[in-house]
């Protein structure tokens, strides 16, 4: 065994490489040095794990815990915050309904009144309340903490109230947004987000229109469908809401790029999803095709079917991790 | 789903105290906040250290610890046992440490503040030196200055290689749990361990010659 070879084995196994580096070991010096250097360094490591923690600690912790649970919000906050997601999806509603106001303006019947046709945006009724897994965690309900650095909150109705105020707020989006999050999307194809298929301004403003033409031409149809309610149900809220209905409880996933960035996000059962901390592997081959393995290395074609299935415009061919996506932040 | 936990719980901590987490989970899940807080207690300081070393701050680790257990209370009924409890909090932990080094970092191209800057400075400030028992005040001095040292290297280290040094050795977690708490192949965890040991063996000839 050479020096060389003996120093790559101490990286590979730390002071372990001393049972299979003994004879080289012998007869060198310098590797005898090293070895009892880097005992050192172990041991020294394993010394910061008994370093003396905060006397305060515990009593900070629980804190914590107590106050968040007196705050205890509705649902949970991402949404809320100045987020570059959420300030252009404002940006896009807006754009959008701005432009349905126009066009019904233009195209309204003379002297019909204006309420004769409402316009219409989405049909859907508000998202069922976040349903929770398993039993009620009782003591600590989720809760945003109040940072005295961080400005105050924006409310949703201030956010998507006035369309003079969109470029105010899309330019201080722009500000928060992390650039190296920014670069990546500008490099690569939007996410996919099943719960809000992307949309331009412009598809947007065509499907409200549609939706709009084919109320008017249906004489009580229009008056029966459900205005939305933009305080109540803003889209981005419903990206943090599974999916009504019987069945497994569903959780949010993604799928993360080799550079840690979600370029999909998915509803899944219960069943068939990596414990939180823990990442598969699926692979999307050229033709759509999707195929996934465990963390244990063991294919699981039912998860890969479930994605194939949620996921009609797929992620470009490569490889990606699924995993649960992160709790909202508060 | 309980014998899962006292499996799972066993598995890092020996039968008397996996039996008691155990049943300190099922009570907090249930609403308990005792058996919550005896959860706290008994993962707190690992979970500080951990924080600590992956961010170079006290303050930040406070911060991190506080926001690591928010996380564990709300996330706690998708607990499912697959890993120990340990080993899921570090993970939450890591997360925690990931999304504030993100952020930091974006930060720090305003502020041109880098990590060792802060790792430095947090060093001299709040972290007390562990009791050493050699008598041999000589040996004492060069094992706190090789802590010392050990910390800047740390710092210099890439967040991916920090990570694995600091969950191997400081926290002394295997190379299968640590795959769970990053979400990667026990092979991955493995090459990346000899990539920081590397890493690590380089920066600190630089520190400590």
């Amino acid at each position: 065994m050479t020096c060389e070879e003996f120093c790559a084995l101490l990286e590979r196994e730390g002071t372990a490489a001393a049972r299979e580096g003994t004879e080289h070991l012998r007869h060198c010096p310098d590797c005898e040095r090293e070895l009892a250097r880097w005992r050192e360094v172990e041991e020294q490591l394993a010394a910061m794990g008994e370093e003396p923690v905060p006397a305060d600690l515990h009593t900070r912790v629980m804190a914590r815990l107590r106050e968040a649970a007196l705050e205890a919000p509705p649902m949970p906050l991402r949404v809320l915050r100045p987020t570059w997601a959420a300030h252009l999806l404002a940006a896009v509603l807006l754009l959008a309904l701005g432009g349905v106001g126009v066009w019904y303006l233009v195209q309204r019947p003379a002297g019909g009144p204006a309420e004769q046709v409402r316009p219409v945006v989405a049909a859907e009724a508000p998202p069922p309340a976040l349903v929770g897994k398993g039993a009620a965690v009782p003591v600590m309900e989720p809760a945003p903490r109040q940072r005295e650095e961080r400005a105050p909150e924006p409310r949703r109705s201030e956010a998507l109230a006035s369309s003079a105020d969109a470029p105010v707020r899309e330019e201080q989006a722009k500000t928060v947004a992390k650039p190296a999050l920014r670069r990546q999307a500008a490099a690569a194809p939007a996410p996919v987000e099943l719960a809000s298929p992307p949309q331009t301004a412009g598809e947007e403003l065509e499907r409200a229109s549609e939706k709009r033409v084919a109320a008017a031409s249906e004489p009580g149809r229009g008056t029966e469908r459900k205005e939305l309610a933009f305080d109540e149900t803003p889209r981005a809220a419903q990206l943090y809401r599974p999916p009504a209905g019987p069945g497994p409880v569903q959780v949010r996933c993604q799928l993360l790029d080799g550079e840690n960035f979600p370029r999909a996000t998915l509803w899944l059962p219960e069943h068939l999803v990596p414990a939180i901390a823990t990442q598969w592997e699926v692979v999307v081959g050229a033709g759509g095709e999707v195929e996934v393995v465990d963390a244990a290395g063991t294919p699981r074609p039912e998860v890969a079917g479930a994605i194939a299935e949620r996921l009609p415009a797929r992620p470009a061919p490569g490889r990606y991790r699924l995993t649960q996506a992160p709790l909202p932040e508060y | 789903m309980s014998a899962c936990l006292v499996y799972a719980v066993g598995v890092a901590t020996g039968s008397g105290e996996a039996a008691a987490e155990a049943a300190e989970l099922e009570r907090a899940r249930a609403g308990d906040e005792a058996a919550l807080e005896a959860l706290v207690r008994r993962h707190e300081a690992d979970t500080y250290r951990l924080c600590r070393r992956m961010l170079g701050d006290p303050e930040e680790a406070m911060d991190a610890t506080q926001d690591t257990f928010l996380r564990v209370v709300r996330a706690l009924p998708s607990f499912r046992g697959e890993a120990s409890f340990r080993t899921w909090v570090l993970g939450i932990a890591i997360n925690v440490c990931r999304s504030r080094l993100t952020s930091r970092a974006w930060r720090n191209r305003q502020r041109q503040v880098s990590l060792e800057a802060a790792e430095e400075e947090g060093s001299e400030q709040v972290v007390p030196e562990p009791s050493d028992p050699r008598p041999d005040p000589e040996r004492r001095a060069l094992a706190a200055a090789l802590r010392r040292a050990l910390g800047t290297a740390l710092a210099r280290l890439t967040e991916e290689h920090r990570e694995v040094l600091l969950l191997h050795e400081m926290t002394q977690l295997d190379y299968e749990e640590m795959a769970r708490v990053l979400g990667v192949r026990v092979g991955t965890v493995k090459s990346r361990m000899a990539r920081a040991r590397a890493a690590l063996r380089a920066a600190l000839g630089e520190v400590w010659p």
